[in-house]
């Protein structure tokens, strides 16, 4: 099954935008989203939003399916302002937030990789290496974590069907037996995965992997990015002259 | 236990826009007994196959007769555990799937499953592992830290343990050396004639399935390109080129002898008797 905000593997401009400024971009956008009142801030921010979608070029209907998983989410507020609430303006608001948010965030990781955000994120806490916090090794250790969920969900799918083939039948047993099972899952699992531990631990040795050398990230800046950090701040100010200046 | 494959179809991620398919429109019957080989490239379905056998996946499209039980979209086999008492499916890699800390245990998990009397636990976990050549001293010993070959072994016996009647194997000489394939091979045919099982084995070992298999599946795409008595299958060398597909190291030999010395030879599944034969008549 396909894993929702994974990476979608596509030719375009916010394919190689550096992650540097897509991390800033989220946050700016993230700010504008959380304080913006006016319906005219509501309309350029989503038409913005929809210009992002477009130029992605990933399919609408990856879109539209991570929009599917937040509608009980929507209907639960909904259902909320309408019987507490009863500010139809403020309700609307706050459904087309969250659905600008989910959006927008879509975006970014559709177009990221998962290495590309652990590289992004380690840049973007460099400093804290002067207090003597080890940023690489947690960017390291938080990639590595990453790269084995796969690594597990697929082991332990086949220990289960391995398990059901001789005779594992799980319904309507007790919870103590549903433990036990999963238990044995995790033997398992981490047998494998100590074994590939291993074997990325010696790959990495004989690659001669050094964490203050080794790091391979492409920092090159476009044009692109430049417009994109520029129009967030433009619509930032656009925002501070309509709704904290003005009004 | 008849196995009819009607009209199969499979899809990943059905309805999806990543969706693909895996098996299109299989049409095979398998009969009681015998040695089925399912020969093609990676990602032509094999695996898939093996396991809508076993119900571990349901078809997108067609239905498969298993015996009484048929398995389609529509309709749920109801007696699972009954379904499945008479398939042992040994997945590939299967030492990566042991889950216990004991042989003992990890044989006994079917038993316990499929509610077999506790008093003839023992008995029955001795009975598989001596089918699979080992002995009562590996009852206490950790799986993990058995050779491959082993690993292997105490796998097909954690499945024969339940008497299956079908045994299916995916890849399962993947990883070996030449020393315990040989002892795998000699094991499958013991336990096809000795035990009358009927067994189906997906791989890319051309030359286990020749010395191995009565009849033989070659998988393409998801189709079915061709399905025949082995002789008959891989003495079409050409049809094997075109489609990348090795020739048993025996047959090629074969072809070679007679092609320089214009003679002709038989099938042979052994490679003494093939000797024994060029000296015959060269």
């Amino acid at each position: 099954m396909y894993n929702i905000l994974s990476y979608y593997n596509t030719q375009s401009d916010m394919h190689k935008m550096n992650v540097i400024y897509k991390f800033i971009c989220m946050f700016l956008f993230i700010c504008i989203l959380l304080f913006f009142k006016s319906y005219t801030m509501l309309f350029v921010v989503t038409i913005y939003t929809l210009i992002l979608i477009v130029s992605s070029n990933v399919p609408l209907k990856l879109y539209l399916n991570n929009i599917k998983i937040i509608t009980i989410l929507i209907i639960f507020v909904v259902l909320l302002n309408l019987i507490f609430n009863k500010n139809i303006d403020a309700m609307i608001l706050s459904i087309s937030k969250t659905i600008l948010i989910v959006l927008y965030t879509s975006v970014i990781a559709v177009t990221t990789t998962r290495s590309e955000i652990v590289n992004g994120l380690e840049t973007l806490f460099s400093p804290l290496n002067k207090i003597k916090i080890p940023v690489s090794n947690i960017a390291l250790s938080f990639s590595l974590s990453i790269r084995f969920i796969p690594i597990i969900l697929k082991q332990s799918n086949k220990v289960l069907k391995s398990q059901i083939s001789r005779g594992l039948d799980l319904k309507g047993k007790s919870v103590k037996i549903k433990i036990q099972s999963l238990t044995s899952i995790i033997i398992a699992v981490f047998m494998l995965s100590f074994k590939k531990v291993d074997y990325i631990s010696a790959i990495m040795k004989v690659r001669m992997y050094n964490i203050n050398k080794c790091n391979i990230k492409n920092n090159s800046k476009s044009y692109f990015d430049l417009f994109m950090l520029s129009s967030h701040v433009l619509i930032l100010i656009l925002y501070f002259l309509k709704e904290v200046i003005i009004i | 236990m008849e196995i009819t494959c009607n009209k199969v179809s499979y899809i990943y991620n059905e309805g999806l826009t990543i969706s693909k398919k895996a098996l299109n429109n299989i049409n095979i019957k398998l009969e009681e007994n015998k040695i089925y080989g399912i020969i093609g490239k990676s990602g032509s379905g094999k695996t898939t196959l093996l396991q809508l056998l076993d119900n571990l996946l349901i078809p997108s499209d067609g239905s498969i007769l298993i015996g009484d039980y048929k398995i389609n979209k529509s309709t749920k086999i109801k007696k699972i555990k009954e379904f499945r008492k008479n398939i042992g499916i040994v997945f590939q890699f299967p030492e990566e799937q042991f889950f216990e800390t004991t042989i003992k245990k990890e044989v006994e998990f079917a038993l316990k499953n499929f509610n077999h009397e506790k008093v003839f636990f023992e008995q029955k976990i001795i009975k598989a592992l001596k089918m699979v050549g080992l002995n009562e001293e590996y009852l206490e010993k950790n799986p993990f830290s058995l050779s491959n070959g082993e690993k292997r072994r105490v796998a097909i016996a954690s499945v024969l343990v339940y008497n299956p009647n079908v045994l299916i194997l995916d890849q399962p000489t993947a990883g070996l050396d030449l020393k315990n394939k040989r002892i795998l091979i000699e094991l499958l045919k013991k336990i096809n004639k000795k035990y009358n099982k009927k067994i189906i084995i997906a791989s890319h070992d051309i030359d286990m399935l020749y010395s191995l298999a009565d009849d033989i599946i070659i998988l393409e795409k998801g189709n079915v390109l061709v399905h025949g008595n082995k002789e008959e299958v891989f003495k079409n060398t050409k049809l094997l080129k075109t489609h990348n597909i090795n020739i048993p190291k025996i047959i090629e030999f074969t072809n070679k002898v007679m092609d320089k010395k214009d003679i002709k030879l038989g099938n042979y599944n052994d490679i003494k008797d093939l000797i024994k034969a060029v000296y015959r008549n060269v």
